[in-house]
């Protein structure tokens, strides 16, 4: 599967103001272009995070699917407290994780990569964000989701523990074990899933 | 001799070394490298990208938004909404049909009737379309006509908000929603006639018109 990744303005830089305000009222009265305007905005967001909690493409699709019912659902508990897109974020984090949760019998993820990751020109490296995508993908699900919310999505230990029903200490530890695995992976001291397959054959 | 683990360093991402654990790490320059690497991987991980979902996505949750009775589903275009779409289309089927009589006659030979077609729809004088002896007076006099068009609609415009005592809406948000509602329209028509030429160069003109307002959208929240 072909994926693309796209970079965006700060979230201030969309997540507030009265445009978005009436596009919310909207939405909130059932309005489906409404909708469609802030799915079309935030669904590249959206989609990122819950892939990367997901680590499988077909899963995000059903679980970022899963994440904007919920959000639509729950827009007209939004009061304006927090950014639009934070709202969302944390909304579309936690349906996320509900949703690993619940896939208590989830099979053994393969381990296939999209083909590419286009990723805007003359901004960040393309190959690195690359690695690091995949190493995300290959880490055991309880460290790449401690890995995730911590230094990908910015959360304290807390909010993760509180989010994983967890202790921060684990979440400490998780994230230090993380890091390093990932480090191991990018590095190619530690050899992928992948590889290891491929010398068996 | 004692060693710092990579788990280690892993924490050294964010809190201070112990005076034991910096005497290592000023012993061992390879230790301090993996530490700076293991910083920079930490950096890398805040800035990756956010990822464009699978073309279909909305269509998917769309269905089932309507399912579940959270929006509504399509309605019919009403009021004055129906009163623009009959100008867009009108729009189309006249550039469409403009074209399509000169490429017509520039290929078959067709050019009486082309004239008539043109001049019937664009200047009643008959001056700037006479028959086009290349494709490019073709192109140029469908650009005259086009820009014909765009004066003649400003001042329909003008005379509607006028007779309807309306002022213009310049809001870009009022614009998304009305070329949502041309998208949705464009669509439809592209369903009902996939191979529509004409009808698919609209929708995919209102598509690329809603991206540059959602542009526009963002670009106003950004400054």
């Amino acid at each position: 599967m072909e994926w693309a990744a796209v970079r965006y303005p700060p979230s201030d830089a969309t997540g507030s103001g009265d445009m978005e305000a009436q596009l919310i009222r909207r939405a909130c009265e059932g309005d489906g272009r409404a909708v469609r305007a802030l799915y079309d905005r935030y669904s590249p967001r959206v989609f990122a995070v819950v892939r990367r909690i997901a680590g499988d493409d077909d899963l995000a699709q059903d679980y970022a699917q899963e994440a904007w019912i919920r959000a639509i659902r729950a827009l007209p508990t939004f009061r304006g407290d927090a950014r639009f897109s934070t709202w969302l974020h944390r909304i579309a984090v936690n349906s996320a994780l509900q949703a690993v949760r619940k896939a208590k019998t989830r099979k053994t993820r393969e381990v296939a990569m999209p083909d590419e990751v286009a990723v805007a020109p003359r901004m960040g490296d393309a190959l690195l964000e690359r690695k690091l995508e995949e190493a995300l993908d290959l880490l055991p699900e309880g460290m790449r989701k401690v890995l995730l919310l911590h230094d990908v999505e910015g959360y304290t230990h807390e909010e993760i523990g509180a989010a994983l029903g967890v202790t921060s200490g684990t979440s400490k530890s998780q994230l230090f074990k993380a890091r390093a695995k990932m480090r191991r992976m990018l590095r190619g001291i530690e050899p992928s899933p992948r590889e290891v397959e491929a010398w068996s054959v | 001799m004692e060693r710092l683990k990579l788990e280690d360093l892993a924490r050294l991402v964010d809190e201070q070394p112990t005076a034991k654990e910096q005497a290592i790490l000023d012993r061992d320059p390879g230790l301090r490298r993996e530490l700076e690497a293991m910083r920079a991987q930490t950096r890398e991980l805040q800035h990756l990208p956010a990822i464009l979902p699978p073309p279909g996505g909305w269509h998917e949750l769309e269905q089932e938004l309507v399912t579940t009775g959270l929006i509504r589903g399509h309605a019919p275009v009403a009021g004055m909404w129906r009163k623009w779409l009959q100008v867009a289309a009108a729009f189309v089927l006249f550039i469409g049909g403009t074209t399509f009589g000169w490429v017509t006659a520039n290929g078959t030979g067709l050019g009486d009737g082309l004239d008539q077609q043109a001049s019937a729809g664009s200047d009643p004088s008959g001056a700037g379309v006479a028959s086009p002896a290349s494709l490019e007076d073709a192109r140029t006099a469908v650009e005259a006509a086009e820009s014909e068009w765009r004066r003649a609609f400003g001042e329909y415009q003008q005379l509607f908000y006028a007779e309807n005592g309306q002022q213009p809406r310049r809001d870009p948000v009022a614009r998304l929603a009305g070329i949502e509602a041309l998208v949705a329209a464009g669509e439809a028509a592209v369903q009902e006639a996939p191979d529509d030429e004409f009808l698919n160069l609209f929708y995919v003109n209102t598509l690329m018109e809603r991206q540059q307002t959602l542009s526009q959208i963002s670009l106003d929240a950004w400054h």
